[in-house]
């Protein structure tokens, strides 16, 4: 059946990002905020509650790491953190994500005229 | 709901950081009301985020206290947050429910078998070695390798046109190919359901979400009214595209669901309808549930023998919780939701909900009945009967895919093994594949939700642990 996939910016920025190297949830978000000069930003509140349906949904593995402290070494007091990394299945849907998102682009490409700025555009 | 007080006297410096982000976390984590070890998992992780957020706030010039409450400010309304993780906990277990309710896996579930993974494959590079189950189950709380190797465990629905029946085999998917497992189970698919109404005469041409429903009214005889306000909080407009759909000699809810798989509608979003008087109505699933939402009693005399009047009773909060737990989760007022509400008084059940609730809890009852009337029935190996309520029947197309997407929530009836103890056994092996288990030690049953890895191994587990002791 062919499916029009709705444009969901932040799983395939999830994903992309997790794509290059397994990450904690803080990291992703600090990754995501530099990549896109700030443009894009993932607030935790959006954040992690996708982890965890992407995890659900089997698109992300995760596994839990102890922290360490860099000052303390004794004084890790058994704090976790959650490491994610993208599975076979999340490639695949990063894939369809990203062909879904390119074809949103050309879409609404055809109706920027070449060339102008915006201002210029509509003037 | 109680709230962590603050605390009166002043607190030394360090200690607050932690008292600030741990009694929010406590509220945070009551409201999701997840099972504990998933509750521990987020708010481990979210306490390392907002640690981490906090020392980076003070690095770059806030003072402590302004930096935990900004830390946690950037989390945003606890409730909206307890929402945003119990709808991404229960997206999978929502869409199956929509598609199926409920499948009650009867007796011995799917004998997936014993699996020996020690061992090197046999010469005949086709078949490769089985695994052995116990050795899976320690590793898979050891390390990752057994993970992986049961992600690739699969269950494939095998449909019998003929005789309505879905069998399952179980496959894994090792690299030398799948390997078909011994036992098998058979779903009984209750009979489908009349569907009323029209039957579309044609393939549509490429169409709009308004002419599209206008379509389908006419070909129903009806005038077409549709609640856009309602409709269009799902980000869908008279606009959107629904496209060219072959429905020759489909029903219209046939169309209608066809509709909403295009369109990528899922649980109480999908768009629904109601037929009459001539008039055909379409909104969301949900904005029909608000709108018909009843309340009705159920006569539980059978299943709370023992219930003095108006008293709650450890019985009655586990048949509340068997119920909350299979049927639309994300409904109940104890999980959070508003739009069903269930109370026992005595022997009887009260419950606030729309109809299609109704007619699930009603079909639980009814399955608890008869469970009693069948006692001493031996459950053993073999072909399991499982159910799916009569008012899912016309759906039976989207059953099928969620079967092959095999999630829960199932119920797994025990024979030789205590409930409560199998569910603690299956809750720690599916914990860390985000399933879930609750034990009804009143019908000895585990009720497992999760995906399909979590099915089979909650199944593998249970055929294991459910043996005749001697």
């Amino acid at each position: 059946m062919p499916r029009r996939a709705d444009p969901d910016p932040n799983e395939l920025v999830v994903l992309a990002v997790l794509a290059e190297e397994p990450l904690y949830g803080y990291a992703i978000a600090r990754r995501v905020e530099v990549r896109s000069s700030d443009h894009v930003r993932l607030t935790p509140g959006i954040l992690y509650p996708l982890l965890k349906r992407l995890e659900g949904e089997g698109l992300l593995t995760a596994t839990w790491e102890t922290v360490r402290s860099e000052r303390s070494p004794e004084d890790a007091d058994g704090r976790r953190r959650k490491w994610y990394r993208i599975s076979p299945k999340g490639r695949r849907r990063l894939a369809q994500r990203i062909d879904a998102h390119r074809e949103y682009l050309r879409a609404i490409e055809a109706f920027l005229p070449p060339g102008a700025s915006g201002a210029e555009a509509t003037a | 709901m109680t709230t962590h007080a603050a605390p009166r006297a002043a607190p030394p410096a360090a200690p607050r950081t932690s008292d600030a982000i741990d009694a929010w976390l406590d509220r945070l984590v009551r409201l999701v009301r997840f099972r504990p070890r998933q509750a521990r998992e987020i708010r481990d992780e979210l306490d390392g985020h907002l640690r981490e957020r906090v020392r980076d706030l003070m690095l770059a010039g806030h003072d402590e206290p302004e930096a935990v409450h900004r830390a946690i400010a950037e989390l945003g309304d606890l409730a909206l947050l307890a929402r945003r993780y119990r709808e991404a906990q229960s997206t999978h277990v929502r869409r199956l429910a929509m598609h199926t309710a409920l499948i009650a896996l009867a007796g011995a579930g799917l004998a997936l078998g014993a699996f020996n993974l020690s061992r090197q494959p046999e010469p005949q590079p086709a078949t490769p070695a089985p695994i052995r189950l116990d050795a899976l189950m320690q590793m898979a709380t050891e390390d990752t390798t057994a993970r992986t190797l049961l992600d690739r465990l699969r269950i494939a629905p095998y449909v019998d046109e003929d005789e309505g029946t879905i069998s399952f085999r179980a496959v894994i998917d090792a690299e030398s190919g799948s390997v078909p497992l011994d036992a098998a189970a058979t779903i009984r698919l209750a009979p489908d359901a009349q569907e009323e109404g029209a039957r579309l005469a044609a393939d549509t041409p490429d169409l709009t979400l308004a002419d599209f429903l206008s379509l389908l009214a006419s070909e129903s005889g009806a005038r077409p009214y549709v609640y856009w306000a309602d409709v269009e909080q799902t980000f869908l407009t008279p606009d959107s595209e629904v496209g060219r759909l072959p429905l020759e000699g489909q029903s219209v809810a046939r169309a209608l669901t066809m509709a909403n798989d295009i369109l990528g509608r899922t649980g109480q979003d999908r768009i629904d309808y109601r037929l009459d008087n001539g008039l055909m109505e379409f909104a969301r699933s949900e904005f029909f549930d608000r709108r018909e939402r009843r309340l009705a009693t159920y006569d539980a005399a059978a299943l709370l023998p023992t219930a003095e009047a108006l008293e709650t009773s450890a019985e009655s909060e586990t048949l509340i919780n068997l119920i909350v737990t299979i049927v639309e989760p994300d409904a109940w007022q104890q999980n959070g939701g508003d739009l069903a509400s269930i109370y026992a008084a005595g022997r009887k059940l009260f419950v606030n909900a729309p109809p299609r609730v109704h007619e699930r809890v009603a079909w639980v009852l009814e399955e608890l009945r008869s469970q009693d009337r069948r006692t001493g029935k031996a459950v053993g190996p073999g072909p399991a009967d499982v159910l799916i309520p009569p008012v899912l029947g016309h759906m039976e197309g989207a059953i099928r895919q969620a079967i092959a997407e095999a999630t829960g929530p199932w119920v797994f009836m025990l024979a030789h093994t205590p409930a409560d103890d199998a569910a603690r056994v299956v809750e720690a092996v599916v914990g860390g594949f985000g399933g879930q288990a609750v034990a009804d030690p009143r019908t000895n049953s585990v009720l497992v939700a999760g995906d399909r890895t979590v099915h089979d191994l909650a199944a593998a587990v249970l055929a294991a642990m459910d043996t005749r002791k001697p």
